[in-house]
């Protein structure tokens, strides 16, 4: 099964891409394709880059070289929910879009879609940790974005919570079909919820793995080998 | 002062750090749960107060001179509203109070915003403000008599000078404490730069800002007991001077009671407006305070 059969068309290309803080090279000569309806993860080590490479697509860091051939604005979730504590969730989720009714009956449809349809006039410091998280979720969804980055989005839950999260967000990106940059620590998360396993090191992708079910165990320890954990001590 | 900016920073604290939310939601009551009974004595002991007091008075222990019983200073009140004088100085003190209010308010909250916006409004202005701010605002009486005379103009004035330093301080410093990281996600959502102001900034600042509106109302109501007892031919201060010839301590010692009162109602109302306006927020959610 080759990829292109399957997605309709590039989500983001990134060529050559170069980023550097003062003398310092952070992101030298990067490639990367997301197609619309792939699930990315791109995992590597504290410093590796890709917090940079992030902020590079998002369009937060002016880049230093090379291009990136996607949406200006693509959704972005962070590690934090990021919502206005003055604002109801309504409002949160439609604050991206123009207001008017259209954009509140979108806002109400995406907050329906993450489980909390009947929350629309409730306030963010009466949600969860999890619940915080699924709005701004919604928030990133009701863009209808050709591009969906996720910033550790799970690394703050609970277990628990972050299981449910991860089903949600699979099921959610199934049906509304981005590209997604997923950057993640997680080998197991990466595994569970990818379509492709990127590798960076050294401000660069250093290595690529196609997820499918049979690779399942075997990719678990090329991955952790990839990012430095030794089989043996990792089991132990 | 000093005070205004702990409580503006605690409060934008706890605000941006999600973190902090149940520690400041368990924040301790420092005195701790209150008996009934002792509500009870705290409320009873200033009726005690005005009993002895009225004691004193009417037994002679206490001059009428130095201080009139309570009875006498409310009936005094009653007599004045009669003849129709109490109501109009009182409608005038409150007029110049809200009249400087509003002008100094909103000089300050403009030159807050913009210096807490912009680094190059910042380096044209801050200084000088920070200077004058340095001067006690009532030293400044004598030059207010001089260029404004006895007229309104001048104790406008001198309300708006008090008024504006504290809303200056406290929109700077709460519009620079505005957690970066929700800017960030305005910009990521493509917001203009009047939508973020608007939905972002202006909102995160408030609380700050509300906490100097507390500030200055206390400040106003000094700057006009202050001017209205140097130079004036109307308003509660004038009624004080006027009682003062005549060694009318009934009519002094109630103008000074409702000096007491209306300071009062006017931190209630700041107390109003902070419940109302920041109901999203967790510190003032369901605390009546």
């Amino acid at each position: 099964m080759s990829a292109p059969l399957k997605f309709s068309g590039p989500a983001v290309v990134v060529r050559n891409l170069r980023r550097s803080y003062g003398k310092r090279i952070v992101i030298d000569s990067l490639n990367l394709r997301i197609e619309r309806g792939e699930f990315v993860a791109l995992l590597g080590e504290s410093g590796c880059g890709k917090t940079t490479l992030l902020r590079a697509l998002s369009g937060l860091d002016p880049i230093d070289g090379g291009s990136i051939d996607g949406p200006r604005l693509p959704a972005i979730v962070f590690q934090e929910p990021r919502l206005l504590p003055w604002e109801t969730l309504s409002r949160n989720v439609a604050l991206g879009l123009a207001p008017g009714p259209k954009s509140h009956a979108a806002a109400q449809a995406a907050l329906a879609e993450v489980g909390l349809g009947e929350r629309l006039e409730d306030w963010p410091r009466n949600l969860s940790g999890g619940q915080a998280q699924r709005v701004a979720l919604a928030r990133a969804l009701v863009q209808e974005p050709q591009l969906l980055l996720l910033d550790e989005p799970f690394a703050a839950l609970d277990a628990l919570t972050r299981i449910k999260m991860q089903r949600l967000v699979k099921h959610l990106i199934e049906r509304h079909q981005p590209g997604v940059l997923l950057v993640t620590h997680d080998v197991d998360e990466a595994i569970a919820l990818a379509d492709r396993a990127l590798i960076m090191r050294g401000g660069a992708i250093a290595a690529e793995y196609r997820v499918t079910e049979a690779a399942g165990p075997a990719l678990r320890e090329t991955l952790l080998a990839q990012l430095g954990v030794d089989a043996d001590t990792a089991t132990h | 002062m000093a005070d205004v900016f702990a409580r503006g920073a605690s409060v934008l604290h706890s605000q941006l750090d999600p973190d902090a939310r149940p520690a400041v939601a368990q924040k301790p009551n420092h005195a701790g749960p209150v008996s009934p009974w002792l509500r009870y004595v705290s409320w009873s002991m200033p009726v005690l107060l005005l009993i002895v007091w009225e004691l004193f008075a009417r037994l002679g222990a206490l001059s009428p001179n130095v201080l009139p019983a309570p009875s006498k200073v409310a009936l005094t009140a009653f007599e004045l509203v009669k003849e129709g004088r109490l109501i109009g100085d009182m409608a005038v003190s409150l007029l110049r109070a809200a009249t400087g209010f509003v002008i100094g308010g909103s000089i300050g909250f403009v030159l807050g915003t913009a210096v807490g916006f912009s680094k190059v409004a910042e380096a044209f202005l801050d200084r000088n403000i920070q200077m004058l701010r340095a001067i006690p605002f009532l030293a400044v009486l004598p030059l207010v008599i001089v260029w404004f005379g006895v007229g309104e103009a001048g104790k406008i004035f001198l309300v708006s000078l008090g008024v504006m330093f504290p809303i200056y301080i406290n929109t700077v410093l709460g519009i620079r404490q505005v957690d970066p990281k929700l800017i960030e996600l305005g910009r990521v959502l493509g917001l203009s730069n009047w939508t973020l102001i608007r939905r972002i900034v202006l909102p995160g600042a408030l609380p700050s800002v509300l906490a100097g509106v507390r500030y200055a109302l206390a400040t106003a109501w000094l700057a006009l007991v202050v001017a209205e007892t140097i130079a004036t031919s109307t308003g509660i201060g004038f009624l004080a001077m006027d009682a003062r010839e005549f060694l009318r301590t009934d009519v002094i010692v109630m103008t000074i009671v409702i000096y007491a009162a209306i300071g009062v109602l006017a931190d209630q109302l700041a107390r109003f407006l902070e419940r109302r306006l920041l109901s999203w927020h967790v510190n003032f959610a369901k605390v009546s305070r």
